[in-house]
């Protein structure tokens, strides 16, 4: 039995893959300082997808480009693996002058990684992402879902411990976004990535995410956290969604509303 | 059940992605040459139609407006005697030793400016204001500094074409789009790697754009320098062709100068920079179907 959930047993063994204690973010300073995020504490654990909700101005961006290093915490102490992180946004932001193929293998260039071993690892990233027959195509002929999928591969190859996603399918339509989320779920269980997903969709954090943690707006700290228990089928998840969806939603229009009357 | 439920959302998927991508169309290759080439005859037809009427007319005597057919009894007499390939050789090579010089001068420079603040502060504006001096400008002062010879001629080429690079390479890389090098940093990309992988790639359009541009104005300056530079011992040029058909005087000479100008101008432009060009932007799906 504990051999059959092998993944769950490496999540419970707490094993600590980015952790923020008492995070303080403060852009421009003076009378025009803005508080981003305020006494932020969250960790997350290795191979775990925690989804980042919150209204608008909760700093969810913010949050991510700490992470991921292109941001500094003005207080407080962000620990990320030594391997790195890698970022994907809204907008798949491929190299337009080169094809599938360049792009996914642009990281393992800068890896400096043998030309045979590249291509070797392109094939398979690719076919990882449903994208095998589209390596010679070029960004521009793909559609916005297929471009999302090159730039998931594109991300996987940097081999860092920890994804993490900006509202990365926020742009797509809603069969798109479906499958990109099976796709997701497949490439983490099959890589066993640890992600970060930020997004404003509670439908998506339900369907994607092993915890949800609500953030505040402005300045954004953890309000609540929401563990989905069970498995990643989707019945499972309408399941956890039925009993999660309206406390959230109730929390984060308490939280909209606190900023009415202020 | 679930085999089942899981090849049908890869039939969805697969669907999806078929009917999502582009469909990319394009007329078959005789209706192509068609229509770009039979407008452009007809614009030839029309533009000799016109000279042709305007000879008849008789508003000028022959000798200030040739006959269309005197020019080309000129340029089969000169093209027999090799003045006309010497003249179109000479200035081809003049040109291109200019250009390529204003490349190698303009190139890094334009990256310079890009990068580095203070250089931009520096020439920026220098720089946009040599780009609308006429490089005619520049003749007299070559002949004074360095005599009626080649250099002066190649003095006043990169004068002239040098600022276009600078111009275009400073450009492109200031229009290239945040989320891209966004993208490069995350992937780890800095310093040389950056601008080698990222920012340099990014910028082709603009740059290409520019050396498109330095082209042309390479050409036009060289036509003003070979016009004014004249000795001895310095070689047949176009321009050259055409003072000497001035001091003849031939119109029928000058004519058919001006016109080889033209035709070698626009013949390097649609042979070279068109081409690179158009497969510049067709890869980034940069052109539009019109």
């Amino acid at each position: 039995m504990a051999v059959a959930i092998a993944p769950e047993a490496a999540v419970s063994s707490r094993d600590v893959a980015v952790q923020l204690a008492d995070v303080t973010k403060v852009f421009g300073s003076g009378a025009q300082a803005v508080l981003a995020v305020e006494g932020l504490n969250l960790e997350i654990y290795r191979g775990e997808l925690v989804c980042l909700l919150g209204a608008s101005g909760c700093g969810k961006s913010t949050v991510l480009n700490l992470i991921a290093g292109l941001e500094h915490a003005t207080r407080g102490q962000v620990v990320v693996p030594a391997a790195s992180t890698c970022l994907m946004f809204q907008e798949s932001a491929l190299f337009p002058w080169l094809t599938v193929n360049g792009n996914v293998a642009m990281p393992l260039r800068l890896q400096r990684k043998r030309r045979g071993d590249r291509d070797a690892e392109v094939q398979r990233l690719l076919e990882l992402v449903r994208l095998e027959k589209f390596g010679r195509h070029r960004p521009h002929q793909l559609s916005g879902g297929m471009r999302q999928r090159v730039a998931l591969a594109r991300a996987l190859a940097q081999h860092s411990e920890v994804l993490l996603m900006d509202e990365p399918f926020g742009a797509v339509d809603a069969i798109t976004r479906d499958l990109l989320h099976e796709d997701l779920l497949r490439v983490q269980d099959e890589t066993g990535v640890t992600i970060v997903f930020v997004t404003h969709s509670l439908r998506e954090a339900t369907r994607l995410g092993d915890r949800i943690v609500v953030l505040s707006s402005r300045p954004g700290r953890v309000l609540e956290e929401f563990p989905i228990e069970g498995d990643r089928s989707p019945e499972a998840n309408e399941l956890a969604a039925a009993d999660i969806v309206p406390r959230i939603t109730d929390l984060l229009r308490s939280e909209i509303g606190r900023h009415g009357r202020s | 059940m679930a085999v089942a439920e899981v090849a049908l959302s890869n039939d969805v998927g697969e669907g999806l992605d078929r009917l999502e991508m582009p469909v990319n169309s394009k007329p078959p290759l005789p209706r192509r040459v068609a229509t770009v080439v039979l407008p452009k005859l007809a614009a030839i037809g029309f533009f000799l139609l016109v000279w042709q009427l305007v000879y008849m007319s008789g508003i000028k005597p022959d000798y200030v407006i040739p006959s269309p057919s005197d020019v080309w009894s000129s340029l089969v007499y000169y093209w027999q005697q090799g003045s006309v390939t010497e003249a179109i050789w000479t200035s081809i090579m003049r040109a291109a030793f200019g250009y390529v010089a204003s490349v190698a001068i303009g190139t890094p420079l334009g990256l310079l400016m890009a990068r580095v603040r203070i250089v931009r502060l520096a020439l920026g504006s220098t720089i946009s204001a040599l780009q609308s001096l006429p490089s005619v400008a520049w003749v007299p002062l070559g002949l004074v500094v360095f005599g009626p010879n080649n250099t002066t001629i190649y003095f006043v080429v990169i004068m002239g074409a040098f600022p276009s690079i600078v111009n275009g390479m400073a450009h492109a890389v200031d229009q290239i789009p945040p989320v891209l090098l966004r993208a490069a940093r995350t992937m780890g990309m800095r310093g040389l790697r950056l601008w080698w992988y990222a920012v340099i790639p990014a910028a082709m359009p603009g740059y290409v754009a520019g050396l498109r541009q330095a082209w042309s104005f390479s050409w036009r300056s060289l036509m003003a320098a070979e016009l004014i530079t004249r000795s001895a011992d310095l070689g047949l040029g176009l321009g050259q062709l055409l003072d000497f058909g001035r001091e003849l005087p031939n119109m029928s000479v000058v004519v058919m100068s001006i016109l080889l100008i033209l035709i070698v101008g626009i013949a390097v432009d649609s042979l070279i920079f068109n081409p690179l060009d158009r497969v510049v932007r067709e890869r980034r799906g940069l052109i539009a179907e019109v």
